[in-house]
């Protein structure tokens, strides 16, 4: 025996010199991971979801941006119309510039303007176009049925878009009035190369040539019209030159010069402000989908407990167990990103075919590589980010504990490294927010508003059981079954009313505020609002407009205003080209500017800082500016603003501060200068006629269109229309966010019944054996649900009431009403959805039959 | 009364001076050892006895150093591993404590034979399935190495935990209540297959039990009382 104890000794000494290294490196966990990963991808399915959805969104979002701004780049010499483009408002360039032009390539000349088509007694505002022989420069237009343009608009001849044609009945060789001339459509304008992209548009296209414009009569000065000339280079090396002495020339006039680079500015913030706000969507789900990565990553680390405690009874050092774990999440992380990153490249196929009805470039049906990278990184970043607690957590486990069979995922907070390592990912993912948004002032506070409502939701959350605690248990044992389910220690509520909360939160809030909006509009338009504005009313004829407008019966109120447009180029000496403009006030400066003069202070407006002028003032420029902007400009009394109105630079000083209701349907300007400095200008009025009843405002439109060819009459309701759709999409929009993350939080949800399935499965089989029915055990589980989702619900209607509340009425300064009605609806369906979908998954524990688990247990 | 044995010549593997182990709960504090003094020798086969709660399954933790003893001193094999931390102790572990539990903890994932690799694969060993193998063989189930645990009986699969426990040659081998979830048969079977293969080994076998026929079986036999040694019996 001591020799057999002898010889064994010696083996083992043999053996020991045989171990190389402890094996507790990356290569040896992935051996393991892999080994215990087999089969287990099922298990993670709320994880997969969550990171499917954010990274799909993230994806989709950005590749449909971008091939959205590479669709115009490519087609930037399209969208522009040539190379270079000179444009004016009013009056045309002067002859100089557009010679200058001229000795850089060829030039094509466009003006365009509003005008009424009539067609019998039907009338329709829409967008002229009257184009010279070389438009287009580049592309090509094309219409229905096919005819070379030339001959389309030879003579008095038209092309427009066919759904105006449709609307006013009429089809090629018909005859209709524009200005004072009868004109004869031709076709159907079916492709328009230089259409500018927008959604939003005052009325249909019509095409005609320069000449039959000039036969119209409808360029009367101060009319809002604009001119743009195009250039073609003919040498592309020109550019800079071009350039160069375009700019020159049109500096101190009223003409500016753009180039392919910004071809469609507008749509290109648009593009850019869009893929923000969606990326935000993306980055909520993301945000409410690592919880249910948190979550699942949790529930998988408990079941593996007693593996994890073998093992380190077996020798694993814990950075071992860390490794293991943390392989197997980035393999199942890397399974739904790449499920994510598969739709992401899809779904901008779908979209693109959405908008091409708003985008008239062609868009490439390519995969983006950046966007989806990006997208892959937030989707393994937050994976990371989530899992890293459960897993330092995990690796605390006490190997001991196998000996009781008490094996339980360790309290408390995890070791500074991985807490370092938490910080660096969360930094890591802002900086990735920061990539795919380019705006950090919107990255930080969307993130931190988000965090702040994550709080909020928490502390309620708390709160709310806190105070059912409190409360006498009932005596029905179903529902007593379910209050200490919720009120339970490590019950799942917080983190059920955390991710469902917060998209029910979203839910309420853009109900809410799209119902007090839409609400004031209508209040709005049916107090205040007046039937028409007309528009481009000649000063000769304003006089002669107001007594036809007045002699029709049920026409109670009219209101005029002269006006005109011009560029605001300097503040306070400053040219505006080195003014960073503030966000809300920015548009002041991009385009041109309606103005207007008084003698006195306009009808329902409140001065708030100076005076009016005097009504025989005859100094020097004085003007009266809102206080809104003045304020975002940091400006005051005495300080000066330059317009250029028509070449001519206008500086005035601020004599007054008005506050302007922008909601109302009045005529309001931001600028209001004193009589005498562009009375003398080629200027227009703009009307208002308020009517009784819709015959009365039928007649006004009827009688001033047909009297005065070139006056063109706008209708308040289809504004209104337009405007309610715009804030219908913009509803829309920010729906699909609650939408998105009601999904994250449907998965968390679903994750949270999947992680107690097991605690569920041993409570039904204690309880049958008590004598309890499906039917009771089902009940229980309702209400338990049901509480959880009327907590829930508690805590959205709060905060989403809170949130429209500050948006309606502190961001948008409108009046705020609580509908408590819709508030008690939205949260009520959330609530119902809670119960059915925590039901649903419960349930499936509830057919199980207790004997072979009794065994088990 | 404390009480303390050692093998004439040989160095103790285990050895526990004044052991003291406090656990702390929510409610209070709870002495499981009250300071035990113990030297087991290589080879020794060790009993031990005792009602519920009595602390040997503690003293079988505190062996295998997966407790930290509150006051006192431990060594295996000479090395104190009194205040060792975490990841030292699971070094020393694998490749010196064998345990075998009455649950059997098999990582039901793996087959038999990876389970049995683990701690050698642990340890760098490259010919670790080789003697994977072999420890199977030697517990009589070379034709289950494929499987996995739950494809296997109670029996055979706390032959693997042996196996497992005993391919590393341990020099103490520390097994928990072994044949509590097996029918005596199958009990008698898997206790043969922990003698024979603690000898084989030359390792010090402890074994926590409450079937005195099963501790008779060993060269000693301790009875824990109170969290301290009420008997030390050597056969």
């Amino acid at each position: 025996m001591t020799k057999t104890v002898k010889n064994t000794r010696q083996d083992h000494r043999d053996d020991m010199s045989r171990i190389t290294a402890s094996r507790d490196g990356w290569g040896f966990a992935w051996q393991l991971a892999k080994r215990e990963m087999s089969g287990s991808l099922g298990r993670f399915r709320v994880f997969l979801g969550a990171l499917l959805l954010g990274v799909a969104a993230i994806g989709t979002v950005g590749s449909v941006a971008e091939s959205m701004r590479s669709g115009i780049n490519d087609n930037a010499r399209i969208l522009l119309g040539g190379d270079i483009e000179i444009s004016s408002l009013h009056t045309a360039p002067s002859p100089d510039i557009i010679e200058a032009a001229s000795n850089f390539g060829t030039v094509s000349e466009v003006v365009q303007m509003r005008a009424m088509l009539q067609a019998g007694d039907r009338r329709k505002l829409v967008e002229l176009k009257a184009v010279d022989s070389n438009w287009p420069l580049v592309g090509t237009a094309a219409t229905a049925p096919s005819m070379p343009l030339a001959a389309a608009l030879d003579q008095t001849g038209i092309v427009a878009d066919d759904a105006l044609l449709r609307s006013l009945g009429l089809k090629p060789g018909d005859r209709a009035r524009l200005g004072n001339l009868d004109v004869e459509v031709r076709a159907a304008l079916t492709i328009e190369p230089d259409r500018s992209i927008s959604f939003v548009s005052f009325g249909p296209r019509v095409l005609i040539s320069d000449k039959t414009l000039a036969a119209t009569g409808l360029q009367q000065p101060g009319s809002f019209i604009t001119y743009r000339y195009r250039l073609l280079l003919d040498n592309p090396d020109d550019r800079d030159a071009a350039m160069a002495t375009l700019n020159q020339l049109t500096e101190p006039t009223h003409a500016r010069v753009r180039e392919v680079a910004k071809a469609a500015p507008g749509f290109d913030r648009f593009i850019n402000q869009a893929e923000i706000f969606l990326v935000l969507v993306g980055l909520t789900a993301l945000l409410i989908g690592g919880l249910g990565v948190a979550g699942a990553v949790r529930a998988w680390l408990a079941s593996r407990m007693p593996v994890i405690a073998t093992l380190k009874c077996l020798g694993a050092p814990s950075i071992l167990i860390f490794r293991i774990y943390l392989l197997q999440i980035f393999v199942v992380a890397a399974c739904g990103v790449a499920a994510g990153l598969a739709v992401a490249a899809i779904a901008p196929l779908f979209a693109i075919h959405i908008l091409s009805s708003y985008v008239t470039v062609p868009l490439a049906k390519t995969i983006y590589p950046v966007p989806l990278m990006i997208a892959a990184g937030f989707g393994l970043g937050t994976a990371f980010l989530f899992a890293v607690w459960p897993l330092a957590k995990a690796e605390e486990v006490r190997a001991g504990d196998l000996f009781r069979s008490l094996i339980e995922m360790p309290d408390g907070w995890p070791k500074p490294r991985y807490l370092l390592m938490m910080i660096i990912a969360a930094i890591g993912l802002t900086g990735l927010a920061y990539l795919a948004t380019h705006n950090l002032g919107i990255t930080a506070s969307f993130i931190g508003g988000s965090l702040a409502a994550l709080l909020l939701l928490s502390v309620l959350g708390n709160l709310l059981v806190r105070l059912l605690r409190l409360a006498p248990l009932p005596r029905f044992v179903p529902a007593r079954l379910a209050l200490s389910n919720i009120t339970r220690p490590g019950s799942p509520v917080r983190s059920v009313i955390i991710a469902f909360g917060l998209g029910l939160s979203v839910l309420v809030a853009v109900s809410v505020s799209e119902s007090n909006l839409g609400r004031q509009i209508d209040n709005r338009v049916a107090e205040d609002a007046p039937a028409w504005f007309f528009i481009d009313i000649q000063p000769r004829q304003i006089d002669m407009f107001e007594q036809l407008a007045r002699s029709i019966d049920g026409i109670s109120q009219i209101t005029k205003t002269p006006m005109l447009r011009g560029r605001v180029s300097k503040i306070n000496d400053i040219p505006t080209a080195a003014i960073t403009p503030p966000e809300g006030s920015a548009w002041i400066l991009r385009g041109d500017r309606a103005l207007t003069w008084s003698a006195t202070a306009p009808k329902g407006s409140e001065i708030v800082a100076g005076d009016w002028w005097p009504s025989d003032y005859n100094g020097p420029p004085l003007v009266s500016m809102s206080k809104d902007a003045a304020d975002d400009f940091g400006l005051t009394i005495g300080d000066t603003v330059s317009i250029n109105v028509l070449g001519r630079e206008i500086t005035a000083t601020i004599a007054n501060l008005r506050e302007v209701d922008w909601q109302s349907f009045q005529i309001n300007f931001v600028f209001v200068l004193n009589p005498g400095v562009l009375d003398a200008a080629p200027h227009s009025w703009i009307a208002t006629t308020h009517a009784d009843n819709d015959a009365a405002a039928d007649a006004v439109e009827r009688a001033v269109t047909s009297s005065f060819s070139n006056i063109s009459a706008v209708s308040v309701k289809e504004a209104v229309a337009t405007a309610q759709r715009v804030i219908g999409l913009l509803g829309g929009a920010v729906r699909l966010t609650a939408l998105v993350t009601l999904i994250a939080g449907i998965a968390v949800l679903a994750g949270t019944v999947a992680s107690s399935e097991s605690q569920r499965l041993a409570d039904s089989v204690i309880l049958k054996v008590l004598g309890a029915t499906r039917l009771s055990i089902g009940l229980a589980w309702f209400l338990e649900y049901a509480f959880l989702g009327l907590l829930t619900a508690i805590a959205a209607a709060f905060i989403g009431s809170l949130a429209s509340w500050a948006l309606v009425d502190g961001f948008l300064g409108a009046e705020f009403i609580l509908d408590g009605w819709l508030v008690f609806g939205t949260t009520l369906a959330g609530a119902v959805a809670t119960a059915v979908l925590g039901l649903a998954g419960a349930m499936k524990t509830l057919g199980r039959k207790p004997a072979p688990l009794l065994r088990e247990l | 009364m404390a009480s303390s044995s050692k093998a004439a010549n040989d160095p103790a593997v285990i050895d526990l001076d004044a052991a003291h182990l406090t656990l702390g709960t929510a409610a209070a504090n709870v002495k499981i050892l009250k300071g035990i003094n113990l030297q087991i020798g290589a080879g020794e086969t060790v009993g031990v006895l005792g009602p519920s709660g009595a602390g040997k399954t503690s003293l079988l933790m505190v062996m295998a150093g997966l407790e930290t003893l509150t006051k006192g001193r431990i060594s295996l094999a000479g090395t104190n591993i009194t205040n060792m931390q975490e990841d030292p102790l699971a070094a020393l572990r694998r490749d010196m404590v064998g345990i075998v539990f009455q649950a059997f903890r098999l990582i039901p994932s793996l087959t038999a034979l990876q389970n049995v690799s683990i701690p050698l694969e642990l340890a760098g060993r490259a010919d670790a399935e080789t003697i994977a193998a072999a420890a199977l063989r030697s517990v009589g189930l070379g034709h289950r190495m494929t499987h996995l645990p739950d494809q296997m009986s109670g029996g055979e699969q706390q032959r693997v935990a042996i196996a497992r426990a005993i391919a590393p040659k341990p020099r103490i081998l520390l097994a928990d209540e072994p044949t509590g979830n097996l029918d005596s048969a199958t009990g008698e079977k898997v206790v043969n297959i922990l003698f024979k293969s603690a000898q084989e080994a030359g390792a010090a076998l402890v074994l926590v039990t409450h079937d005195a026929s099963l501790a008779a079986r060993c060269s000693r036999v301790l009875e824990i009382e109170d969290g301290l040694i009420a008997g030390d019996t050597k056969q």
